[in-house]
């Protein structure tokens, strides 16, 4: 019989060398694309910067932009890590986002009670969109990387409905004016650095990874979760109930999502915007990927990305680059450290040597 | 009201929409029959998308954008296959990458080269011309549904049986699905599972090089930002309920297509848009559940036990 081993997504081959030489690699491309497009590549290098951390004002968006990474690369980790390849957390972002709207603007409670349940009614809608493809994967054996994909679109499109439902909007509105109305102000994160977008969403993003990295290293439950990833048949020799636990693995990490949904509404948007989403969801998936899934190391690329997304804006009004280049050399990045550089770079020196070691022997 | 579901309009809608995922499907067959898992189809389409725009543009021509098309969607196959063939990169960890690279550098190519985001026409792009087949095109219903389409189109369901008869019917076909079964095996015969898995990567890109032209230059002849908007994901969802067969990823794309024909008729209905457009992905969902429940449960509509030796 044919072992079932879980098909986890890490990346392998990943030590500090390799690291530093992606970087090294992707900042060179990076330079050549900025130095093509016309711009100095260290002034934009610098943009980044002094965007980032320079000023009250940049540590602010930093902090406003860490907070949802953070969130979203939380969630998916718990997938990574039992094996669960969720793609669809960008979706479970926005059903978390859209009810948590919905409970931040509609529903009337004293602010201490009423932040709490906004963001929890945004994770539980997360959990729950993604029941569906948690069971089309544990009981059909349904892909769960399509399923997810195609529930993106799904909740794109169902949030975007509802929204027009909910505020009876004509069809020929224009998309940007397709949006709930503000939330009450019980329900608006308390800005840390007001007039900035900052908000104490930073703190409840600390406080998911606080929970994550106790659970792993400390509690039974966690280590099963963990074992689920490693050794799918294993886990169920062992006793660990697989099923009922892919199910609950599976809607932890679109609950999470959907809390990181529901900060970034009760904070920065306050009010759900259709389309709002610039890929929370896909640069969560990716710093989960180059942090190999590992709870302390995510915590920390999570900050390095939200710092260079905030410097990337920054960048791009001072400079002329256009941000997209960041993104570009991101998804670059996660794609050079999944090959092993410093293999690579030996095998390239070994050639190199043996050519011309047999140059030398043919001229002797 | 029942012909309007099957009225001409709807049905050369279905064909033009059904063209890409099509296209893009019967070349990922290749890699499913090779298991190689085909993340990275949307990016080739992406970015061929863009390419066949700029190749039209330049020359002003639509052969020429064609070719800057297929050509760059077969390199960028050649990166994918590079990664996870010969790096031994998880495949889907460079799918996703190369997925987000393409997205970025098709947009910064366009603000590079044309200073413009989201959405870029020009009357140098030239789009491939309508062909209206003389004689057919004046048969009543038929002639509107058969005739009236632009190469590719045609290209793309011929395809269909092409691609049917190479996976069955010849011996590269053979050891490809051979590749796939039980590649130490395919190994003990001698077969170089490695080349066999880089022509089925590389077909995809061909393949999603002609679906990303016929994206930008097959009609429209503008290019926008993330064009291939996830008809890559759906080819993939076909490929995976046909399994690789191209005749039945052919009826699931028709599938897709049709839903998406169906979106304007149904939005006179008053159905409002975003559900019809959820359609499609919905639809895969259902055909996905629902082939996987028939495959379980197939053992019950088998009359006798006699082993079938399935082609």
């Amino acid at each position: 019989m044919k072992k079932k081993v879980t098909k986890r997504i890490s990346i392998k081959n990943t030590s500090v060398t390799n690291y530093l030489l992606a970087m090294v690699l992707v900042l060179i491309i990076a330079s050549i694309l900025i130095l093509i497009q016309g711009s100095n590549p260290i002034e934009a290098f610098r943009q980044i910067i002094v965007g980032s951390m320079g000023s009250r004002a940049a540590i602010a968006r930093s902090i406003r932009w860490i907070t949802p990474v953070i969130i979203a690369s939380m969630a998916a980790v718990v997938a990574h890590r039992s094996g669960i390849i969720n793609l669809g957390i960008d979706g479970q972002v926005y059903v978390g986002a859209f009810f948590s709207a919905l409970a931040g603007a509609y529903i009337s409670l004293p602010s201490v009670v009423h932040i709490p349940v906004a963001i929890l009614i945004g994770g539980i809608s997360g959990a729950l969109f993604a029941f569906i493809p948690s069971l089309l994967k544990g009981i059909l054996k349904i892909n769960e990387m399509v399923v997810t994909l195609m529930f993106n679109y799904v909740a794109i499109l169902m949030t975007e409905y509802l929204t027009m439902q909910i505020m009876n909007l004509d069809a020929d509105i224009r998309p940007e004016m397709i949006a709930t109305p503000e939330i009450l102000e019980t329900a608006k994160l308390t800005q840390i650095m007001p007039p900035y977008q900052a908000t104490t969403g930073i703190f409840i993003a600390i406080v998911v990874f606080v929970v994550l990295f106790l659970f792993y290293k400390f509690t039974k439950r966690g280590y099963e979760w963990k074992m689920i990833g490693q050794n799918f048949s294993f886990s169920k020799y062992g006793g660990i109930k697989t099923l009922k636990n892919y199910i609950i693995i599976f809607m932890t990490s679109g609950f999470i999502a959907g809390l990181a949904g529901a900060v970034e509404i009760l904070g920065p948007h306050l009010r759900f915007r259709s389309n709002f989403s610039s890929n929370i969801g896909w640069d969560g998936i990716m710093v989960a990927l180059i942090a190999k899934d590992n709870p302390k190391t995510t915590f920390v690329v999570a900050i390095i990305w939200g710092l260079i997304k905030a410097g990337s804006l920054a960048m791009e009004r001072t400079t002329s680059v256009n941000r997209i280049l960041v993104t570009l050399v991101q998804a670059l990045f996660v794609l050079f450290i999944t090959v092993d550089l410093r293999e690579l770079l030996v095998k390239a020196k070994n050639f190199i040597s043996k050519k011309t070691r047999k140059e030398d022997e043919v001229h002797a | 009201m029942l012909d309007s579901f099957l009225s001409p309009i709807i049905i050369s809608s279905t064909i033009r929409l059904t063209t890409p995922i099509l296209l893009i499907a019967i070349g990922g067959s290749f890699g499913q029959k090779a298991r190689v898992l085909n993340i990275g189809l949307e990016s080739f389409t992406l970015i061929s998308a863009f390419f066949a725009m700029f190749g039209s543009y330049l020359f002003e021509s639509a052969i020429i954008g064609l070719l800057f098309g297929v050509t760059s969607g077969i390199i960028a196959s050649c990166v994918f296959a590079l990664f996870v063939l010969y790096f031994k990169s998880n495949p889907i960890i460079t799918g996703i990458a190369l997925n987000l690279s393409a997205w970025g550098f098709t947009t910064f190519l366009l603000d590079l080269n044309f200073g413009v985001r989201g959405v870029f026409m020009s009357p140098r792009i030239k789009s491939f011309p309508i062909i209206q087949i003389p004689f057919i095109k004046d048969i009543p219903y038929l002639g509107s549904i058969l005739s009236g389409y632009n190469i590719l189109v045609y290209f793309a369901f011929i395809m269909v049986a092409v691609m049917w008869v190479v996976m069955y019917k010849t011996p590269f076909g053979l050891r490809l699905r051979g590749v796939g079964i039980k590649e130490v095996a395919a190994q003990t015969v001698g077969v170089h599972t490695i080349k066999y898995k880089t022509i089925a990567i590389l077909l995809g890109g061909l393949f999603a090089g002609v679906a990303g032209s016929f994206l930008s230059i097959g009609g429209a002849s503008m290019f926008t930002e993330n064009m291939s908007d996830g008809k890559g994901f759906l080819a993939l969802a076909a490929i995976m309920v046909g399994d690789g067969n191209p005749f039945l990823v052919f009826l699931a794309a028709l599938v897709f297509g049709y839903t998406s024909a169906l979106s304007v008729n149904l939005q006179a209905l008053n159905i409002p848009s975003q559900i019809v457009l959820a359609v499609p992905y919905v639809i895969t969902i259902l055909i996905l559940f629902s082939s996987t429940m028939f495959m379980k449960y197939k053992y019950l509509f088998k009359r006798t036990n006699k082993v079938k030796m399935t082609s």
